[in-house]
């Protein structure tokens, strides 16, 4: 048990030794994506944009809500979401995507994780532009408490990589998982809340969202954002996973990384 | 001071149906279990690639890998790369390794050939100025000239060869690994192929190359290895090894 537990720390320890390999790989990933566009990754950016635009006004008369209030919640919310909904679709594919590399190279298995991790981070940096022009243009308030989103941002990272090393194993062995995973993923969009506001919800509704650990990934970020301190039992649940998933993980991928390169 | 050493080394590569690989099924051969699960078993085949494989290579030793194909050369290679961990037995490699052994590896087919050469590079443990450094020397040694400024995947096989041959061989590993491969260039190429894997394979410590090319063989080797099945039949001097190989062969 421990001795794979030490396989896994030690194969993550090398992986962030070669980050040169990793950041260069989730580079390449984007600039391929937007080779001989025009903006580029700024498509990205743009897109988003017009999508919170676009929701921000409709869903704000559906719901009811002041769209000075609504759009801004819903802008950071999609951003926080994509990032989030990526590392874990993308992390079952993290070591199918990377054959060719792992057939060939000597690497650690979690730099190709690493790999995925640090292309989304590109990626919700280009989406996270339009969030000081959203705070800007409805007049947010900018308070001290928004550089919480950083450990925020940390805790949902450390979270991803976990994930990414369970489920990118368990798709290499079974090739059901990526499509389960995603179909489980956006049934937990519409059970996170992304678009609507939790507010809005019946108490016992309310009390059952409490166990969603995706809800709760996703207020640590958004509620510094929009100058909102964090609730503590939001905290409490993103460590919570953060603990038990690496309690299992380090075991799990330790017994089975040496077999991935076969399953490929 | 660089080493390999093998012991009792065995691969198994197990090959999946798409049942075999689905979780569905996997479910419900828990769920039925019985004679279901025996069958289902069976959709797995495992193939024994290497079957109790021990050797030892120290420096100095330039190894030449002989057998069918499907005799598990390729496969040993990738043991000695590292990719491969053995199923049972160890595997224990003293040294940094470097692979020939696909020329495709790791090549972005849209970007361009000194894009390439930095990515490669990278991939093979390099710092960016490091990497950086190695431009001049591979366009001296690929000759492809402009074609570098263009997307690799307007090139021709030969040029990819000229590209990832000048690109691997830059680097100067201790041990060097290779898959024939230099038989793909053109008659000019082959022969500056050769004078450039002389001067890597007398920096390197190691060097084992997997060949169908006897004359690749008797050239640069000076230990022989020959697989069938799996198994190493004989493990000796080049030409005692290369006679009972060829006497196989013709009876």
């Amino acid at each position: 048990m421990t001795g794979y537990a030490k396989k896994s720390i030690d194969d993550i320890t090398k992986a962030a030794q070669v980050w040169r390999i990793w950041v260069m790989l989730g580079t390449t990933d984007i600039l391929k994506r937007y080779r001989r566009s025009r903006i580029g990754p700024f498509w990205i950016t743009a897109s988003m944009a017009v999508l919170v635009a676009g929701l921000g006004i409709v869903y704000s008369s559906i719901f009811v809500m002041p769209i000075g209030e609504y759009l801004p919640y819903v802008a950071v919310n999609f951003v926080i979401w994509g990032f989030i909904a990526a590392l874990v679709n993308e992390g079952c594919t993290a070591f199918l995507e990377s054959e060719s590399y792992m057939r060939h190279f000597r690497l650690p298995k979690s730099a190709y994780v690493l790999r995925v991790i640090y292309r989304n981070l590109l990626l919700t940096a280009h989406n996270f532009l339009i969030i000081p022009v959203v705070l800007l243009v409805f007049a947010i308030p900018v308070r001290p408490v928004i550089v919480l989103v950083i450990p925020a941002l940390i805790l949902i990272v450390l979270n991803g990589l976990w994930i990414g090393l369970l489920l990118g194993t368990l798709s290499a062995r079974f090739r059901d998982v990526p499509q389960t995973v995603q179909s489980v993923m956006q049934i937990v969009f519409f059970m996170t809340p992304v678009v609507f506001h939790t507010k809005q919800l019946s108490p016992s509704v309310q009390s059952v969202l409490d166990f969603n650990p995706f809800a709760a990934f996703l207020a640590i970020a958004r509620d510094p954002l929009l100058g909102n301190m964090p609730r503590a039992q939001d905290v409490i649940v993103a460590v919570a996973c953060l603990c038990l998933g690496w309690l299992i993980v380090l075991p799990f991928f330790g017994k089975f990384r040496d077999r991935i390169v076969y399953w490929l | 001071m660089a080493k390999i050493e093998l012991q009792d080394v065995t691969v198994d590569i197990p090959v999946y149906n798409v049942r075999g690989r689905s979780l569905k099924s996997m479910v419900f051969q828990h769920a039925i279990g019985g004679n279901m699960r025996a069958r289902d078993r069976g959709d797995v085949v495992v193939i024994r690639a290497l079957d109790r494989v021990n050797a030892t290579f120290s420096s100095g030793e330039r190894i030449g890998l002989i057998g069918h194909n499907g005799a598990g050369k390729t496969t040993l290679l990738r043991v000695m790369s590292g990719v491969y961990a053995p199923t049972t037995g160890d595997a224990r490699i003293e040294g940094e390794v470097s692979g020939l052994t696909d020329i495709m590896a790791g090549i972005d087919m849209e970007a361009t050939g000194y894009d390439n050469i930095i990515y490669r590079s990278i991939l093979l443990g390099h710092t960016n100025s490091q990497a950086k450094a190695l431009v001049p020397e591979i366009e001296e040694f690929s000759e492809l000239g402009e074609y570098l400024n263009l997307p690799v995947r307007t090139y021709s096989t030969g040029m990819m060869l000229r590209l990832t041959f000048a690109i691997t061989t830059s680097i100067r590993p201790a041990i060097l690994l290779m898959d024939e491969m230099i038989s793909a260039g053109d008659a000019s190429f082959i022969e500056k192929a050769r004078a450039r894997l002389q001067g890597v394979i007398s920096n390197a410590n190691i060097v084992v190359i997997s060949s169908h090319v006897e004359g690749v063989i008797r050239e640069f080797c000076n230990r022989v290895l020959w697989m069938e099945h799996g198994r190493v039949m004989m493990d000796g001097p080049p030409d005692e090894v290369l006679r009972a190989y060829h006497e196989a062969m013709d009876s």
